[in-house]
């Protein structure tokens, strides 16, 4: 299965860099992704 | 008030350059990566800064997230990102408010139908809170948000993820607004 990717931007350069995810920040990205809190906005009626 | 306009090969005045209002400071082109980090877009030039963003999916919806960073690292601290909004649902026309302290800014909910999200941060380059204030879609009702990060930090950047592992494609630009 493909690894997610991550691209960093230098913008004073102008030099961006995507790399596929290692499996160390794989998880990293997981556990950050569960220690966020989802925008929660009411469904109009 | 005319405004000058140049042509091929005409020394350009700096009196004219100084007067233009916005510089790009800073952009990213998503070609299906889940996560984004903008270094260096946020600087001493300038103390206002505008980021908008075009984000869609390749397949699946996620909740888009933000947060501040400096020399490429996020800050995540829990409940530092405070925020406050009202939310105006169509076709059906129903509002609501939300507000929230999380440890990042959430702006839109984006699908393969691309989301549109603009916000405005003050001085996210000096050691005090930074203000947020901006208006975004949510699949089925424009929002309008703000609040603040209140960190005493000084910022030099953006990273950019979302609430799944979702590619995501389109861009984010960056720009400084003059004094």
């Amino acid at each position: 299965m493909k690894k997610p990717t991550k691209i960093v931007v230098d913008c004073l350069t102008g030099i961006a860099e995507t790399t596929e995810m290692t499996d160390e920040e794989v998880a990293e990205y997981e556990e950050m992704v569960a220690n966020s809190q989802p925008l929660i906005v009411p469904s109009p009626e | 008030m005319t405004y000058p306009t140049f042509s091929n090969g005409q020394v350009l005045p700096a009196s004219d350059l100084n007067a233009i209002g916005m510089w790009k400071t800073g952009s990213v082109t998503l070609t299906g990566q889940t996560t984004a980090q903008l270094n260096n877009c946020f600087t001493s030039d300038f103390d206002k800064y505008k980021v908008i963003y075009n984000i869609r999916s390749g397949s699946g919806a996620a909740s888009l997230y933000t947060r501040l960073s400096v020399g490429g690292v996020p800050n995540s601290t829990a409940g530092s990102y405070i925020y406050g909004g009202r939310y105006v649902g169509f076709p059906t026309v129903g509002a609501a408010d939300f507000n929230g302290a999380d440890p990042q800014f959430g702006f839109s909910f984006f699908s393969t139908s691309p989301t549109a999200a603009e916000i405005v941060l003050n001085n996210p380059y000096s050691a005090i809170p930074t203000p947020m204030s901006g208006t975004f879609m949510n699949v089925n009702a424009g929002c309008f948000v703000g609040g603040y990060h209140n960190q005493n930090t000084a910022y030099d950047g953006l990273y950019i993820y979302n609430s799944s592992s979702l590619a995501m494609y389109g861009s984010v630009t960056v720009l400084g607004v003059r004094n």
